[in-house]
């Protein structure tokens, strides 16, 4: 088994609007050639870890949901959800927001970005 | 709360990135230019994105202040929508919807003339099925149609051409999920929410839903 050179984080935030932007703004770049891919590369796994590390010490929000549950899923140590109408509360009650569709949670087993072998 | 610390945490997250791979650009041999050039790319993505109010940020701040975020649909929080909107210089702003006249959630709702690129999900009707299969963006909104959610909803390489759109999705982390017959506990950490067009951050997040 190959040893990883670093502990890797989760992938997950590339999902976000965060990572997205910068994979459309790596992939501009590659396009016009002014970088290569394996230098993206580089970029999206430092975009994992400070992700990672801000999303766990800069936000003391709580929030709460509640919905009907269309499909649940668990794979790899990754849950899936796929809600009904959920019910979103944040910040003990200062904000509620509600969703008439769909939304789907994705989430990753806390303390551990190890993928098991 | 936790909409309004998006700003600083994308910053810090920028900031950081950018840094830590000016080292990888230079081993490479890539001009500081192209780093430049890549967060400035990043930044007009994100200030464009509309998920919160960038414009007190001190480098987006320029550019996110002619795409202040949606007012929400729902009536519940539309306290947190209008107090984004009275913006001076918006009036002078390009799309020039005169804002003045409509109420503080109306100017964002006239989307005519807001900026092709960024369609608001929740103010177009998407007859989906109808509107025919070529590529159109607007159907893989939430509240199309039914048939094909299964798919369409999953699929990744779907979000080339820019197409604004964004699902709502909550991306986390779990601590513990449980389950008594039909209902569901999730106990979720360290997360961002992605909902209606606006993203907010959490640290914890409790989860009750009815299967």
């Amino acid at each position: 088994m190959a040893d990883k050179p670093a502990q890797p984080f989760y992938q997950i935030y590339r999902g976000s609007s965060l990572g997205k932007a910068l994979f459309e703004s790596l992939d501009e770049l590659i396009q016009s050639g002014h970088i290569n891919p394996q230098l993206a590369v580089k970029v999206l796994t430092q975009f994992d870890k400070s992700t990672s590390l801000a999303l766990s010490s800069q936000s003391k929000a709580k929030c709460s949901v509640k919905s009907h549950l269309n499909t649940f899923n668990l794979v790899d140590d990754v849950w899936t959800f796929q809600l009904q109408s959920p019910t979103f509360k944040f910040e003990n009650n200062s904000e509620t927001v509600q969703l008439p569709g769909k939304c789907k949670i994705v989430a990753c087993k806390a303390g551990s970005a190890d993928v098991k072998q | 709360m936790s909409n309004r610390v998006v700003p600083n945490v994308y910053r810090t997250v920028i900031s950081e990135v950018i840094e830590n791979v000016r080292q990888d650009f230079d081993e490479v041999g890539v001009e500081e230019a192209v780093l430049q050039e890549l967060l400035r790319l990043w930044e007009d993505k994100v200030a464009t994105s509309r998920v919160a109010d960038f414009s007190h940020d001190p480098r987006i701040g320029a550019r996110a202040r002619d795409f202040l975020p949606l007012p929400f649909p729902n009536p519940a929080s539309a306290s947190n929508g209008s107090a984004s909107t009275p913006k001076p210089k918006e009036d002078g702003a390009a799309s020039g919807n005169g804002a003045t006249d409509s109420a503080a959630g109306g100017e964002a709702q006239t989307s005519s003339s807001t900026p092709a690129k960024t369609e608001p999900p929740i103010s177009k009707t998407n007859s989906g099925s109808g509107s025919g299969v070529g590529g159109g963006a607007d159907e893989d909104e939430i509240n199309s149609d039914l048939d094909d959610d299964d798919d369409e909803d999953g699929a990744d390489g779907e979000d080339g051409a820019g197409a604004g759109k964004s699902e709502d999705v909550v991306i986390a982390l779990y601590e513990k999920v449980q389950r008594v017959k039909n209902k569901w506990k999730v106990t979720l950490k360290d997360g961002l929410v992605s909902v209606g067009g606006k993203e907010y951050l959490f640290a914890k997040c409790q989860g009750e839903f009815e299967w």
